[in-house]
Parts: C-alpha cells; sequence; structure tokens
C-alpha cells in the first residue's frame, strides 16, 4: 500500500467516524418518532423500534392547532425574510460594490458591526417597538427580527459576489445600452446567481431554526412557529410526562426542508457560472 | 461612418495624471491604430473615446458632433474588450442580439442581423452555444459579431487579438483588414504589437507615457522616427544605437546614431579600417533571416543578414553601415538627421 492511499483510508475513517458522532442524534430521533407511543417514553429507551408505528405523526398533526398551521407559520416567516435579505442586499450589495459611493467603507463595516451585536439582547427593546406598531403576533414582525441577524452575512456575501464579476462585462453593458437596473439585472444577477442562492438558503435555515425572538414576538398560539410549539410540547403533559414520540416526529419534519434544500441547491454554490466570460 | 477627433484630451486618476493633452483625428472609414508600450495609456485613451471614462479636460468629436459629455451608447460606438466580455449565461445568438433587444428593436430585425453577423464571422453553427463552449477564437468572432449588429459608425478594439496564439493572430488580422474592407467603417484599434498596428492600419498614433511620440504611416514611422523611442520601439529586431563618436566626425548636435540591422553589413576584419570591430555573441536563425549580435567596444550591435549566414558565435567579425540609412539624433533623443553623408 503507498503511502498515499494509506493517508486516503486515514481521512476516509475519520469523515466516516465524525458521520457517525454527527448523524447520531438525528437517527435516534428518527427512529424514537417512529416507536410506538408507549415504547417511544420506555425508560432506558431502546435503540431500535420494535414496531412501526406513525401514531406519533398522527399526534402531531392533530397537536393544538395542528402542525399544517405551524409549519406553514415558519415557511411563511422563511420566505419573508429570503425576500426581504434578496430585496435588501442585492442592490446594497450592487451599490457598495460598483458605485463610487462616499465613504463606502466606513459604511460597509458599519453594517458588518452589527455581527457583533447579539440579537438576543435586544430582544426586549424590540418587542416593546413591535408592540406599539403592532408587529408583535405578526409574521412579518418575526420576519423583519430574522432579516436583521442575516442582514450582515449576507451583504458581506453579495458584495463580494458583485465584486468578482469583471469589469468589462458591465462595460459591455454599458456600450450595449444598458442603464444600471437593466445591468444589474440583465448582466449581474445572472452572475451571481450562486451568491442568491447562498443567501437564501442561509435566511431559510437562520429563520427556520431560530427560536428566542420567536418566543419573546409570538404570544398568540396560531401564530407559532415550529420551534416554538415543539418547545411547548416539550413542558406541556399529555397524560403526564412528555410524548417523546412526537416531539421526536416534530423535529424529524422540522430538520427535514433544511437537508432538503442543501442537498438540492448544492451544485449552485459550487458552480463556477462566470468561467468562459473572460480570457 | 464618421470622422473621429480628438482636441487636447487629458485624463488624470486622482493626481495621477495618465494623458497629458492628445490631439489626432481618424478620417471616415480609416484605420488608426494606437501604438505603445504597456502602461503608456492606450486603453485609457480608447475608453475616453468610447465613453466608459470621463475626460479631464479637452473634447472629443465623432463625426463632427462633440460627445463629450454623451453616454457610451448614444455615441455610435462599439467597443470589443481584450477579455472579450461575453455575457457567460447567454448563447452566443443572445450575446450578439443583446444591444438590439436592450434597444427593443422588433424580433425579425434581431434575428435577421443576428443571422447577417453570424454569416460574415462563421459563427451560424455556434449560434445556440454558451461563450464557455466556445475556443478563444470564437469568442473573439462573437465579440465582433457583438460590435457588428450595432452598426457603429466607430469601432474600438482594445488589443482584441492579444488572448490568442501567435497562428490565430495572424489568422484574425487578416480577417479583421478584410472586415474593415468590407464594412468601410472607421476603426480604432490599441495595440502593443508592432507588426499589428503596421500590416492593419493606414496610421499609426505611437503614444508613450500619455503624450504622442509621433503620429504617420507605418512606412513613415520605420523609416522617419521623430524621436529614439520610436525609432527603438518600431522595427524587430530592434534598431541599433551608437554614439555618434564612431562616425569619427560626427555632424553638429548629433550625439547618438540609430542604425537598422538590415543596414549592418559584416565584413573581414582587416588591419588599417576603420570599421568597427567585435566578437559575435550569438547566431539567431530566423528561417527567412539570421540576426547576428556582435559585442563592440561601442556597445552590442544587432546585424541582419540571409539565412545562409555561415557567422558563429565567438568569431571575431568586422561591421559596416550603411551611412545613408543612418539616422542622427541630438542629446535630447529628437531625430536630426536622416542619412549621413
Ligand atoms: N482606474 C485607474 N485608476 C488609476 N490609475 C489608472 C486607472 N486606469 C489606468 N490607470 C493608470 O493609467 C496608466 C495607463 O493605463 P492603461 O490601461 O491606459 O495602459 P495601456 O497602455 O493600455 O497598457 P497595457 O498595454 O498594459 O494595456 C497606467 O499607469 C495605469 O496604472
Ligand atoms: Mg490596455
Amino acid at each position: 500500500m503507498t503511502r498515499k492511499s494509506r493517508k486516503g483510508y486515514l481521512a476516509g475513517a475519520i469523515s466516516v467516524a465524525l458521520i457517525v458522532v454527527f448523524a447520531a442524534p438525528l437517527l435516534v430521533s428518527v427512529l424514537a418518532s417512529i416507536k410506538s407511543k408507549l415504547e417511544a417514553a420506555t425508560l432506558p429507551p431502546t435503540y431500535l423500534p420494535h414496531s412501526f408505528s406513525f401514531e406519533s405523526y398522527e399526534r402531531l398533526w392533530n397537536y393544538q392547532s395542528g402542525l399544517a398551521t405551524y409549519a406553514g407559520n415558519s415557511l411563511g416567516t422563511a420566505l419573508i425574510t429570503i425576500v426581504l435579505c434578496l430585496g435588501l442586499t442585492i442592490p446594497a450589495g450592487y451599490g457598495l460594490a460598483r458605485y463610487p459611493v462616499p465613504f463606502k467603507e466606513p459604511i460597509f463595516v458599519l453594517l458588518l458591526l452589527a455581527l457583533i451585536i447579539p440579537y438576543q439582547a435586544l430582544l426586549t427593546p424590540l418587542f416593546f417597538m413591535f408592540v406599539k406598531i403592532n408587529l408583535h403576533n405578526s409574521l412579518l414582525g418575526l420576519a423583519i427580527l430574522h432579516t436583521s441577524i442575516q442582514l450582515p452575512f449576507s451583504l458581506y456575501v453579495m458584495r463580494n459576489a458583485f465584486e468578482t464579476v469583471p469589469k468589462e462585462l458591465e462595460e459591455a453593458g454599458i456600450v450595449d445600452g444598458c442603464n444600471s437596473f437593466q445591468i444589474l439585472r440583465r448582466v449581474f444577477l445572472p452572475a451571481i446567481v450562486p451568491a442568491i442562492i447562498t443567501v437564501a438558503l442561509f435566511a431559510f435555515i437562520t429563520s427556520w431554526n431560530e427560536f428566542l425572538g420567536a418566543l419573546v414576538l409570538l404570544s398568540r398560539d396560531t401564530s407559532f412557529t415550529l420551534p416554538v410549539i415543539l418547545a411547548a410540547a416539550r413542558q406541556q403533559t399529555i397524560l403526564g410526562g412528555t410524548d417523546w414520540g412526537m416531539l421526536q416526529a416534530g423535529i424529524t419534519i422540522s430538520v427535514l426542508p433544511c437537508i432538503l434544500f442543501y442537498v438540492l441547491l448544492q451544485k449552485y454554490y459550487v458552480s463556477g457560472l462566470l468561467s468562459g466570460a473572460v480570457k | 461612418m464618421a470622422q473621429v477627433e480628438l482636441q487636447d484630451v487629458c485624463k488624470s486618476f486622482g493626481n495621477v495624471d495618465v494623458i497629458h493633452g492628445v490631439s489626432f483625428s481618424v478620417e471616415d472609414g480609416h484605420f488608426v491604430a494606437l501604438l505603445g508600450p504597456s502602461g503608456c495609456g492606450k486603453s485609457t485613451l480608447l475608453r475616453l473615446i468610447a465613453g466608459l471614462e470621463d475626460l479631464t479636460g479637452g473634447q472629443i468629436l465623432i463625426g463632427g458632433r462633440d460627445v463629450s459629455d454623451e453616454d457610451p451608447a448614444e455615441r455610435g460606438i462599439a467597443m470589443v474588450f481584450q477579455s472579450y466580455a461575453l455575457y457567460p449565461h447567454m448563447t452566443v445568438k443572445q450575446n450578439i442580439g443583446f444591444s438590439l433587444e436592450v434597444a427593443k428593436r422588433p424580433k425579425d430585425e434581431i434575428r435577421a442581423k443576428t443571422q447577417e453577423a453570424a454569416r460574415m464571422l462563421r459563427l451560424e453553427e455556434l449560434l445556440d452555444r454558451r461563450p464557455s463552449q466556445l475556443s478563444g477564437g470564437q469568442r473573439q468572432r462573437v465579440a465582433i459579431g457583438r460590435a457588428l449588429v450595432r452598426d457603429p459608425s466607430v469601432f474600438l478594439f482594445d488589443e482584441p487579438l492579444s488572448n490568442l496564439d501567435a497562428l490565430l493572430r495572424v489568422q484574425m488580422r487578416l480577417e479583421l483588414a478584410k472586415l474593415h474592407r468590407k464594412l468601410g467603417a472607421t476603426m480604432i484599434y490599441v495595440t502593443h504589437d508592432q507588426t499589428e498596428a503596421m500590416t492593419l492600419a493606414s496610421k499609426i498614433v505611437v503614444l508613450n507615457h500619455g503624450h504622442i511620440a509621433q503620429i504617420g504611416s507605418p512606412v513613415d514611422l520605420y523609416n522617419k522616427p521623430a524621436d529614439r523611442f520610436v525609432a527603438s520601439f518600431i522595427g524587430s529586431p530592434a534598431m541599433n544605437f551608437l554614439p555618434g563618436s564612431i562616425l569619427g566626425s560626427a555632424p553638429r548636435g548629433v550625439t547618438e546614431v540609430g542604425i537598422r540591422p538590415e543596414h549592418v553589413r559584416l565584413v573581414e576584419q582587416r588591419k588599417g579600417t576603420k570599421n568597427l570591430a567585435g566578437t559575435i555573441q550569438l547566431v539567431e536563425r530566423l528561417g527567412n533571416a539570421t540576426a547576428i549580435h556582435v559585442e563592440t567596444p561601442a556597445g552590442t550591435v544587432t546585424a541582419l543578414t540571409g539565412p545562409e549566414s555561415e557567422a558563429s558565435a565567438g568569431a571575431e567579425i568586422g561591421l559596416a553601415f550603411d551611412a545613408a540609412k543612418m539616422i542622427g539624433f541630438d542629446a535630447d533623443g529628437k531625430a536630426k538627421i536622416f542619412g549621413i553623408k
């Protein structure tokens, strides 16, 4: 065996070990979600389910206002977050990357500075503010919070993406008669699709998983998002005790979209769309 | 079709002056090359004509109209970039038709003009490909096609062939010359390659450090360079420069003389003659000629002789100069005398 292939095996073994460590809790969750209710609650817990049963999912489906409501809320908030993130950072990134904005470096750093302030510290004042303008208990309000969490990172990605588009491409557009909006739409946007997808993906995952902000801002149970209702389900006792099976079913369902998006969109942030543009 | 005129054009980036008062004109339908070493401001000048940079001073007229404050799209120009700058997400067809589409021209017209350009540039087979699926030469032709459909009165080229290999470059050079003859449009062509400039252009503007060093026909620049810079920049192998003292009695004001390698002859070294002598350092066999570099007390001299030269490195040899072809330069490097008696 050559030295190189031995190294390859070692890397493979480490990878497998890591995957096991990371995937094990997920797997346990999924397995627990398809146990019968009784089995899911036994102590010590069993590893493999003795019998398949989707009753946990059924209970989750009908839990309080119903899974559809909560998943819908989560999805709605995530979509609004994506729209707001892209709507704000595409023009901002374009401007900061491509126009001679006065003081643009300090402005950029100032905008990124928001990263160092934990949003949790702002939740209380934010809550009072949102109550005043009636944005609490609304998905839009929550989406605004999620957008503000995600904004610095998104802006960073966008500006970088705009900066990598060759200047000549923009100038070709100018000579071809485009105004700046046409250049943005016809020349830049197709070239930064990977960045758009990256920003949208991270906005989705942040919003979909965010718990604390949702807990503070939402108080009506029909407007809860998935993480909030799952937390509630853990504390709430039905027939004395946490319904572990249902909880695991909830976790399984809330993990699913994240994995799905990641796998489906993977090729975009690897793709080199720009190859062939210059040289 | 239009005449292009630059009047005292200046450009600075911040406090760096890049173009210092350049004036020249290009007659309608002519092919003019902007030639100069890297960093002399050729691209900047072309981008000023295109309107991609704002003038710091002076005026630019196209077809007699002052376009100094107009947007690039209004100037009636088309530009071919050195890096081609094809839109990567569009097919060849869409790339070529893009400017017409932006101008909201009818679909039939876009299709007809795209087809016409593709036919002229032999791109018909490639219309549905993306730029990433094309070779360098094909990309170059698409970039030219994109300029073609706009029916510009002035074509601007910024080193369009510099990314191609030597053979393709010669081919494309011929095609460009053909295209110019067929269209009869005014063309301004930036290059640092003197062969390109001399073969394509009827007039060459030589730039040095943002100044015009000389304007003239290729033959004029070769035979009657205005100064030492033009003399050394044009011609390959480069002109030889020797101190005026080798003439014995140099004409008044001449401190240095220049002689092209083809006007230097190798002669047998004999005692008592006043010929310059030296040792052959290097013999370059170019196929159609031989370049011989000789180390002399007055500096290295290059001679260009026939392909069958028997010279070999290390040999002692004498050099004779065709005095009628010598150019005398003064202390400032200005050419004073053409042909020394
Ligand atoms: N945007 C800019 N800001 C500051 N300086 C610039 C800018 N663009 C060009 N320059 C400077 O202007 C000078 C001329 O540049 P230009 O690109 O016109 O040279 P060039 O003759 O085209 O050279 P090359 O043959 O290498 O392309 C260079 O010294 C360059 O550093
Ligand atoms: Mg250049």
